[in-house]
């Protein structure tokens, strides 16, 4: 009811209260050779000046006095496209923007798809926006290219290690992060041991990152929204593209079902690893490969209709003979319904499911044992978007998920001696509602407002349930009906944000947000493990609440080549999880006993040099930063760093093309090591040394730095191919950075300690062959 | 169970192709010596032992200091009490004292104007029924694991810690089981120990231990098994000291690797 109310007053107070008639121009934005919509694209009218952008399906809607009008449609890299409308009466109209380059040309690199003062305009704070085709002239490790591992170099985005595509969003931990791919939440975004991430970027159309500060739509996790946009597949002609790689190769197939009307895309990749395991002898028994699977189909209905139906399938296998193996993945689907409801409301209907799983297996002798875990969500979402007026933009919405975690469900042969356990799995319910307001107060003053709430159910699921004492032993064993209520946690998260562009090109910029989350990860490995445990909120577990406020100062130089972007924030955190000394976290029931809970907090300085144009393109990013934790039970219940705390954190990143068809790169980080924990003493257990600790992360590994280089050149660029090489450098100067540092006995003389760091990577080249056939 | 972190192992081995170690320099805190405590007593009418020692700095290099100059005294829940005898090298000896299963034993070691007391539960004994090697092929080798099978008593939490002893010499690192998944079972559970070879003489000494010791040994592991955050294990001993007393029962047996 007092959302209702709320949303009645927004509405209300931002109605059009002069009696000027109005008549609306809408439609959609897309590519004239692929037929994909335009993410971003700008609509302006000249007098007077005012415009939109397309929302993410393309769609555009503006309203204006009814006059005759002069309308520009621009996208970066797009040829523009000016025409004279008479708006006497709502118009419904499609546009497609011709490419800038033809295909005969070097698709040129843009390092961003939107308007090139978005920066400054733009209400929202801690934004990043990548495009797949930036990305695809810097060296990365292994000439696998990898959305995730560019958006680290950004500022408030650190790495989860080296290699790693794990990332924390200032401070946030790496579960803090709702990575949506197609709206579908994706659980374990990473590939083998964290190396490679689950997006193929062959597949990717769009990414946006949005690092605490989000718009209200978005909810669910505390640090950050990557938002993922699969591309839709090419409605005009059927493109088969593909990449030869060191590690692995893509084969990417698109094209239209029926032409203008629908189109589907196919792409997959896997790693052959496994195949040089095959050739050695004493591997040859060894299992180690993953693949990706993305595919999506969109038909278009009718003019106002609009289906998608987009999947994700991806899998990890690891092996060791016949007797161990363990395998993992993500599997999500999504079904979208676009229909514009009126010239000024754009509904979107999801059907979402997800689903992570990972088994292991052990079998040898008689034995013959295996676990499984299981987390599956199935989502609804209603999402409006009411196109109000020139001013207001307004968004509103509802969404109900219904989480089933499956904790270790342990299977087993009679002759192996262990028991079969069967627990039934935990469910949740999630449901939200959101309304927000994207509302120019003047032309200089831009405010985006909304309020967002939640509320968690906790429901019965016919088995055990347990509450536990404060030292987390078994307080009380209650078996609740199936779907029987328990308990309800409700939180209002305001949002809001504010831009004034005190003078052209120049803009200050405000944020607050509260964000909950409700599906928690403990880990307690050094670089995270597909078997790291998801936890609900439950009658035993809060959910997680952010509070992050920051301010920036936004400034482009020289006609908006060059962007300079400053943003502080300050945050604090409730309800953090981890583990007790001890504890034992495999396939156990009562693992909510293992658990202690603190708060935390985190702030810092972030700084963002960018050049968009020219030959030479690239940014300067540097974050100064500060992120704890206080847990009682751990550090003698005082503040200590979190494990991802760095004090600076610096990438350099420069792309110079020195032909159309010759580019280089390269790319320069530094970091201060991460806060760890070293011992400062030692004993002696049953004639064996163990070490004293004093201050959880205490200590700092050693600072991390290294230069990687690449070069890609263009071959062959015909009507029918084109095809690209790719060479890069990781870590050109070798040096030898530490991935871990360890304790040991010397092994000639036992009385002595000795420190040992491991390397993983020093000097690794890579060349990666791309094809397209069109 | 740390069978399940075999696949770390596994993918240890892996990126070991293209990693490479080097012993560096790190300037650590110090810290004052502490005392440490390691106590036992057995079930059945048996020597029962407490070693007393000294941590040091990390980058002190010498044996570590052993302690005789403490007095050691163990009670249990009937009121039973006896004091231990120094025997020197930090150790102390107590004979003439059956360990009884179910009791609640408690230790006290005062020391230099230092109280620490600890209590233990000894658990029911359980013992090996047989010991035996699998063996599996794989690639040109073959690889093998012990198993000490027993019957776990149903519908009571046992913890064990086991030490494995390969032609007279102590294996290093921890072995510890429990009945999680094996609850009343016949557990064939195996132990992985680095290249098991024909011939090799294999003995293995199974103690039943209570949940807080094992924890404190699981803690233990878990700092030496690449923990992200290492801690100190939760001492039985009120005090500020480290180590555990733990009164536990003992099985042993031993076989010849075929």
């Amino acid at each position: 009811m007092r959302i209702a109310l709320l949303f009645a007053l927004i509405i209300l107070t931002v109605s059009p209260v002069f009696a000027q008639e109005k008549a609306t121009l809408s439609g959609t934005i897309k590519d004239a050779s692929s037929g994909e919509d335009i993410i971003g694209a700008m609509i302006r009218v000249k007098d007077p000046n005012v415009g939109t952008v397309t929302n993410e399906y393309g769609f555009y809607s503006i309203s204006l006095p009814k006059a005759t009008y002069v309308v520009v449609i621009s996208f970066p890299d797009y040829k523009n496209m000016e025409m004279t409308i008479d708006l006497k009466e709502n118009i419904q109209r499609d546009f497609s923007l011709e490419p800038a380059y033809t295909a005969n040309e070097i698709e040129e690199v843009v390092v961003t798809g939107d308007a090139p003062d978005k920066n400054i305009k733009d209400p929202l704070m801690g934004v990043e926006k990548l495009d797949p085709k930036e990305i695809s002239k810097l060296p990365v490790i292994f000439g696998e290219k990898d959305i995730i591992k560019t958006m680290q170099l950004l500022p408030g985005v650190k790495n989860a290690g080296e290699g790693s595509s794990g990332f924390y969003v200032r401070g946030g931990g790496a579960d803090q992060n709702l990575i949506l791919l197609d709206e579908a939440p994706v659980y374990n975004a990473s590939h083998l041991l964290g190396f490679f991430s689950t997006f193929n970027s062959d597949a990717i159309k769009d990414a946006t990152l949005y690092k605490g500060n989000q718009p209200a739509n978005f909810g669910g996790r505390l640090s950050s929204v990557l938002d993922i946009k699969m591309n839709e597949g090419n409605n005009q002609r059927y493109n088969v593209s593909g990449g030869l790689g060191l590690i692995s190769s893509k084969l990417n197939v698109e094209g239209p079902i029926v032409k203008d009307k629908s189109s589907f895309l196919v792409t997959g990749r896997r790693t052959y690893a496994d195949v040089f395991l095959k050739a050695s002898k004493k591997f040859k028994d060894n299992t180690l490969y993953f693949y990706d699977l993305n595919t999506k189909l969109n038909y278009k209905l009718s003019s106002k209709d609009r289906l998608y139906l987009s999947g994700y399938f991806g899998r990890d296998v690891l092996g060791f003979g016949d007797f161990f193996g363990i395998d993992w993945g993500n599997a999500t689907a999504t079904a979208r319904w676009n229909h514009v409801a009126s010239d000024k409301l754009f509904s979107n209907t999801s059907f979402i499911y997800s689903k992570f799983d990972y088994r292991i297996q052990i079998s040898g002798g008689d034995v013959d044992f295996s676990i499984k875990s299981k987390i599956r969500d199935f989502n609804l979402k209603q999402e409006f978007q009411y196109f109000a007026n020139t001013r207001n933009k307004i968004k509103y919405g509802a969404n109900v998920i219904h989480h089933s975690i499956t904790p270790g469900q342990v299977d087993a042969n009679a002759e192996s001696g262990i028991n079969v356990k069967k627990f039934k799995p935990t469910y949740t319910v999630e449901s939200s509602a959101f309304i927000s307001d994207d509302w120019s107060a003047t032309e200089n003053i831009k405010v985006n407002v909304g309020l967002r709430v939640s509320n968690l159910t906790v429901l019965g699921n016919g088995d055990e349930m347990y509450s536990y004492n404060a030292d987390g032993s078994l307080d009380t064993t209650i078996i609740y009906a199936k779907n029987k209520v328990l308990r309800n946690y409700f939180y209002p998260e305001p949002r809001a944000s504010f831009s004034w562009e005190y003078m052209k090109g120049s803009s200050i910029k405000a944020a607050y947000s509260r964000n909950v989350q409700n599906i928690q990860q403990v880990s307690n490995s050094t670089s995270g493990s597909p078997t790291d445990v998801w936890i609900s909120t439950s009658l035993n577990t809060k959910p997680g609440v952010s509070d992050q406020v920051a301010f920036g100062w936004f400034k482009n130089f020289k006609d908006n080549a060059y962007e300079l972007n400053i943003e502080t924030y300050y945050k604090t955190l409730q309800n953090q999880l981890d583990y007790r000394n001890g504890g034992n976290e495999q396939a156990n029931e009562k693992l909510e006993g293992e658990l202690l809970s603190g708060i935390g907090r985190a702030y810092g300085l972030e700084l963002m040099l960018k050049k968009k144009q020219g030959n030479f393109t690239g940014w300067v990013a540097y974050t100064l930063s500060k992120t704890e934790r206080k847990i009682d039970g751990i550090n003698n219940n005082n503040w200590y760093n979190a494990k991802q705390d760095r004090t600076h954190d610096i990438s350099v990143v420069g792309i110079y093309d020195i032909t159309p068809k010759l580019s280089v790169s390269a790319l320069f980080v530094f970091y201060t090591g991460n806060a760890v924990t070293f011992p400062s003493g030692k004993y002696q257990i049953d004639g064996q040394t163990y070490f004293i600790y004093t201050d959880r992360n205490g200590y700092r590994m050693p600072n991390y730095h290294r230069l990687d280089l690449a070069l890609t050149w263009y071959r062959k660029n015909t009507e029918k191919f084109e095809s690209s090489w790719n060479f890069s450098v990781y870590n050109v100067y070798g040096r030898e950075n530490a991935y871990s540092i360890t304790f040991r006995e010397n092994a000639d003389d036992p009385t002595k300690t000795e420190a040992v760091q491991t390397t993983l990577f020093k000097l690794v080249p890579a060349i990666t062959y791309n094809f397209k056939f069109k | 169970m740390k069978a399940f972190f075999g696949w770390l192992v596994l993918s240890v081995a892996v990126l070991t192709t293209v990693s490479c170690e080097k012993v560096i320099d790190i300037d650590l805190n110090t810290e004052d010596p502490k005392y440490v405590i390691e106590g036992e007593v057995l079930a059945g009418d048996t020597i029962h032992r407490v070693k007393i020692t000294r941590s040091l700095n990390f980058d002190e290099s010498q044996a570590f200091p052993t302690v005789d100059n403490a007095v050691v005294t163990v009670t249990d829940n009937l009121g039973n009490s006896a004091t231990f005898t120094s025997v020197g090298n930090g150790v102390y000896e107590l004979t003439g004292y059956p360990g009884v299963e179910g009791r609640v034993y408690t230790l006290t070691v005062v020391v230099d104007g230092n109280t620490f007391v600890a209590s233990s539960t000894m658990p029911g004994m359980v013992a090996i029924d047989s010991l035996y090697v699998e063996e599996f092929p794989f690639g040109e080798d073959t690889f093998r694991t012990l198993v000490p099978a027993r019957f776990d008593p149903p519908s009571i939490a046992n913890h064990y810690l086991l030490k494995v002893k390969r032609n007279g010499v102590f294996e290093s690192g921890l072995f510890l089981q429990n009945d999680q998944f094996t609850d009343g079972n016949y557990s064939v559970e195996p132990l992985f120990l680095n290249e098991l070879i024909q011939g090799d003489t294999v003995e293995v000494t199974m103690y039943g231990v209570d949940k807080p010791v094992w924890s404190y040994f699981n803690q233990l592991y878990v700092n030496t098994a690449s923990s992200a955050t290492p801690a100190n294990p939760e001492s039985n001993f009120s005090g500020g000291c480290l180590g555990y007393f733990s009164a536990r029962t003992a099985s042993t047996k031993s076989v010849v690797c075929p």
